[in-house]
């Protein structure tokens, strides 16, 4: 237990206000659950099958953000080169299902596996780098991928550059693919796995797991002069991002059935980054939000035209103006109109310092 | 023997042109970043922007003009550069700033298509270089011959004026320690401005040379930024000889790897990169960590 | 409980440290590490704290040899550090901060370190946006936390005026008797340092010139002549 305890009595020194008590939390819950329970129902209440393949993909682009948003904020580290463990994990999924033959359920948990643990081998390699060259390495690597999924010799296994299609036989949870490629169908496993994957971030958020990995971020040095280990907690702390990005990939490839070179490309990876940027870091829903926006914009100005344009203006806006991105921002103003004043978390809530 | 089936100079000279353009533009990218710290992610939509204004001006009057008339146009897009972007943002993390560099791609990538459109554009040779020249034996076109050339002539002059010049010299310094640079009394800001816009213009002269190569279309721009990044960081962040140096390299290993094992020669870089990034964070030239 | 045998810390021919010995036997004691600048004073502490190697020489703590230990492994033996260049976390609350530090060292008594340092005020603000003198006792409160035996301290005083520097020491000589640390301190104000500690080693060009009390090292000549000049 926090040594705080002991400190609760002496009234100078007032914990912060984020601790929150026992009966607050339960609470909480309770809506949260009911959100979750609620959100599950949307089929029945949007009937339009084409908004809903919208908010199916919104769901599964703001995974990869949330995975993201985690690295970004818990870390201070940015994944430019996210399509590669989320096309990744698409393409280790396809291997899995049409190579090895396994049942969908199988070769669901296999993927999901062997991204976690790929995930912890590279970021073993690479966690202790500066930011910059971090985010440039992840960009090489999903190049590389896209590269190495296009060899001739490779063929036999990836597809080349026609893609591997993977239909299954069977039922994932009690669905055949014909209803998970229906987004109705689709958007149950799509919102749980959404709930599951921001609880996780938001629990590790909370734990003192999030509070070593934010001091570490804050002064890496420092925390060693103090007694930590500060490398282990950001290998696992990649390793967990690198799993919620595999969510996102295997989501893909159960709903398109389909992998293709693309889900490698730099833009995929770009669109998750972008969205996690303008939806802010600070908080779990910040990605999502943004994942959000974009798809809406996606929808709006269509894939060629004016999206990039807005894309690439968001970006620069967020980084120059709204370092907190739209959900700080939201919190921000809501804090303010509540009377609560300047209490807005400042420091470690912007994107990159 | 056929010696054409193992040592192929037109596949010799092919990987060289590439490597060529990629000096010219990995030059301009390690100058800007030795000088602002900045990694411009935008660099590559610059190279694309020149590329597609070297295709009007070689419409409006001819090839020899975009040639000259590009890169200044590019240099003055430096000036804004860096009064918009390098300066006011220049307490922010390097992070932050190619961030916005890298919106700034998007940006501009698109500015692009509402121009020209999207159909890819092809750029005609110079009538004086049109036509092949025989190469051991083998016809080889003249125009790419004439790219090796520039490109290469380009790097050396940059290399020339970089170690002989009293600018150059200051630039290098600043480069490898900005702190003691600045406390010898070097104008960091004036050299800055200088330099942003010699990246660009460079930029610019490498998408002209490019426009009759390779297709003009509005993939240019992705596609040879990432390899610019990793001759940047392999030759050393903020050393551009060893950016000249890691440049010719690649396109070596590009050669060998066609004519050895195309696998070999798709991951050779990315491994290198890794390696690099690594165990070498300051590259193989002189050049600092980032 | 500290014993340092002839070390050395060597960049090609340039020795930063060269074949430097000492010994801080007593507990609870303030020992002051005095020298020119470029003296090695930094890089000694640097090389007992782990955050440089030696090139030669060996390190004891408590009997221990800990030259090959990592520096979270020292700290956690309870030889901690404080920075010369303030080195706090910014952006998480002073509060937090500590606390985060006394859970992973298992410190029970943190209120009385934060009361001695006197950071009561500053306990809920964030450490980046507080007044200078608070960040430097926040600097060593991080040291403080965790009952270390022997703590280590690189120009606490530093960018501090004499007034603060003399209450800064009476502050360290009361918790070094109070809380039995031994406090090794590296300290340009030289009247302090004499005043305040009970032995003191004096450095210059990487070597050792001086090692013992106050009156003898005021005395040795070889101290008057690289550094006192006639100020002793």
């Amino acid at each position: 237990m926090d040594a705080v305890q002991g400190l609760a009595t002496d009234a100078s020194m007032t914990p912060s206000a984020a601790r929150a008590g026992y009966p607050d939390l339960l609470k909480r819950g309770v809506v949260v659950a009911a959100l979750i329970v609620i959100g599950l129902f949307a089929p029945t209440v949007i009937r339009n099958t084409y908004y809903l393949g919208l908010m199916g993909d919104a769901v599964v682009l703001g995974i990869a953000a949330v995975s993201i948003g985690f690295l970004a904020h818990q870390c201070g580290l940015m994944m430019f080169g996210a399509a590669a463990f989320t096309g990744g994990a698409t393409y280790l999924y396809a291997i899995a299902l049409t190579r090895f033959g396994w049942n969908v359920m199988a070769a669901a948990a296999f993927t999901l596996l062997a991204s976690t643990l790929l995930s912890a081998l590279i970021g073993a390699l690479i966690v202790r780098a500066r930011p910059l060259p971090f985010a440039m390495l992840t960009l090489a690597l999903a190049q590389m991928l896209r590269s190495v999924v296009m060899i001739t010799d490779f063929r036999p296994v990836t597809g080349g550059d026609d893609g591997l299609a993977l239909s299954f036989a069977g039922a994932f949870f009690g669905l055949p693919q014909a209803q998970l490629s229906r987004p109705d169908g689709f958007w149950p496993v799509a919102w749980l796995a959404l709930c599951g994957v921001m609880l996780l971030a938001w629990a590790v958020g909370r734990s003192r797991a999030g509070r070593v990995l934010r001091a570490i971020r804050a002064n890496e040095e420092r925390m060693r002069f103090s007694g930590f280990n500060t490398y282990a907690p950001r290998v696992l702390a990649f390793s967990l991002a690198g799993f919620i990005a595999a969510v996102s990939g295997l989501l893909t490839g159960l709903h398109t059935a389909f992998a293709s070179p693309e889900l490698l490309d730099f833009t995929t990876g770009g669109n998750a980054l972008v969205s996690t940027l303008v939806g802010g870091v600070g908080m779990v829903s910040g990605p999502v939000l943004g994942a959000l926006l974009f798809v809406i914009a996606q929808d709006q100005f269509g894939a060629n035209g004016n999206l990039e344009l807005l894309t690439g203006l968001g970006v620069v806006l967020v980084i120059v103006a709204f370092p907190e991105g739209a959900m700080g921002f939201i919190r921000n103003s809501v804090a303010r109109f509540g009377g609560r004043g300047a209490q807005a978390q400042r420091g470690g809530d912007h994107a990159a310092r | 023997m056929d010696f054409s089936q193992i040592f192929n100079i037109a596949q010799l000279a092919n990987a060289l042109a590439l490597a060529s353009l990629l000096t010219i533009l990995a030059s301009g990218l390690a100058l800007i970043f030795g000088l602002r710290d900045v990694m411009n992610f935008a660099h590559g939509a610059l190279f694309m922007i020149g590329a597609y204004l070297g295709y009007t001006i070689s419409g409006m009057f001819n090839f020899w003009a975009a040639l000259a008339i590009v890169p200044a146009l590019l240099a003055l897009l430096g000036v804004a550069f860096e009064y918009a972007l390098v300066r006011p943002l220049r307490r922010r993390s390097p992070m932050d700033v190619a961030l916005v560099t890298y919106g700034l791609a998007l940006i501009l990538s698109q500015v692009v298509i509402k121009i020209w459109g999207t159909a890819p554009l092809s750029v005609a040779e110079p009538p004086s270089l049109s036509g092949s020249i025989n190469l051991f034996g083998q016809p080889y076109p003249a125009y790419r011959i004439f790219l090796i050339g520039v490109g290469f002539g380009a790097c050396a002059a940059l290399a020339a004026w970089l170690k002989y010049t009293r600018s150059g010299m200051h630039v290098r310094a600043v480069s490898q320690s900005p702190m003691v640079a600045r406390i010898m009394g070097v104008n960091t800001d004036r050299l800055g401005l200088l330099v942003v816009c010699m990246g660009t213009g460079f930029a610019g002269f490498a998408g002209v040379l490019a426009g009759p190569y390779l297709s003009v279309d509005p993939a240019l721009g992705a596609s040879i930024l990432i390899n610019c990044l990793i001759v940047v960081v392999i030759g050393g962040l903020g050393s551009v000889g060893g950016t000249i140096a890691a440049a010719v390299v690649y396109g070596l290993i590009q050669v060998l790897g066609s004519m050895l094992s195309p696998t070999l020669a798709v991951m050779a870089p990315y491994l290198l990169l890794f390696f690099v990034l690594l165990w070498r964070p300051q590259g193989f030239g002189r050049g600092r960590v980032a | 409980m500290l014993r340092v045998d002839d070390l050395t810390v060597a960049y090609g021919s340039l020795r930063a440290l060269d074949g430097v010995s000492l010994e801080v036997a007593r507990r609870g004691a303030l020992h002051g590490i005095i020298g020119p600048n470029g003296a090695g004073k930094s890089t000694l502490m640097d090389a007992i704290t782990g955050r440089r190697k030696p090139t030669h020489g060996r390190i004891f703590f408590d009997g221990q040899d800990v030259t090959r230990h990592s520096v979270e492994r020292r700290r956690r033996l309870g030889m901690s550090r404080s920075f010369q260049r303030t080195s706090i976390f910014p952006g998480i609350r002073v509060g937090e901060q500590l606390e985060l530090v006394a859970s992973q060292l298992g410190e029970k008594d943190l209120a009385g370190i934060v009361d001695t340092l006197d950071l009561g005020r500053v306990y809920d603000e964030l450490a980046d946006v507080i007044a200078y003198g608070d960040q430097r006792r926040v600097d060593i409160a991080l040291a403080l936390v965790g009952q270390p035996s022997l703590m280590l301290l690189d120009e606490p005083a530093a960018g501090l005026s004499t007034a603060e520097t003399t209450t800064l020491f009476e502050h360290l000589a009361a918790v070094a008797r109070e809380r039995n640390v031994t406090a090794l301190v590296v300290e340009h104000d030289v009247e302090a340092v004499f005043r305040f500690c009970d032995t003191i080693t004096a450095l210059d060009l990487g070597r050792l010139l001086a090692n013992g009390a106050p009156d003898e090292v005021r005395r040795d000549p070889r101290v008057i002549a690289a550094y006192l000049g006639s100020a002793a």
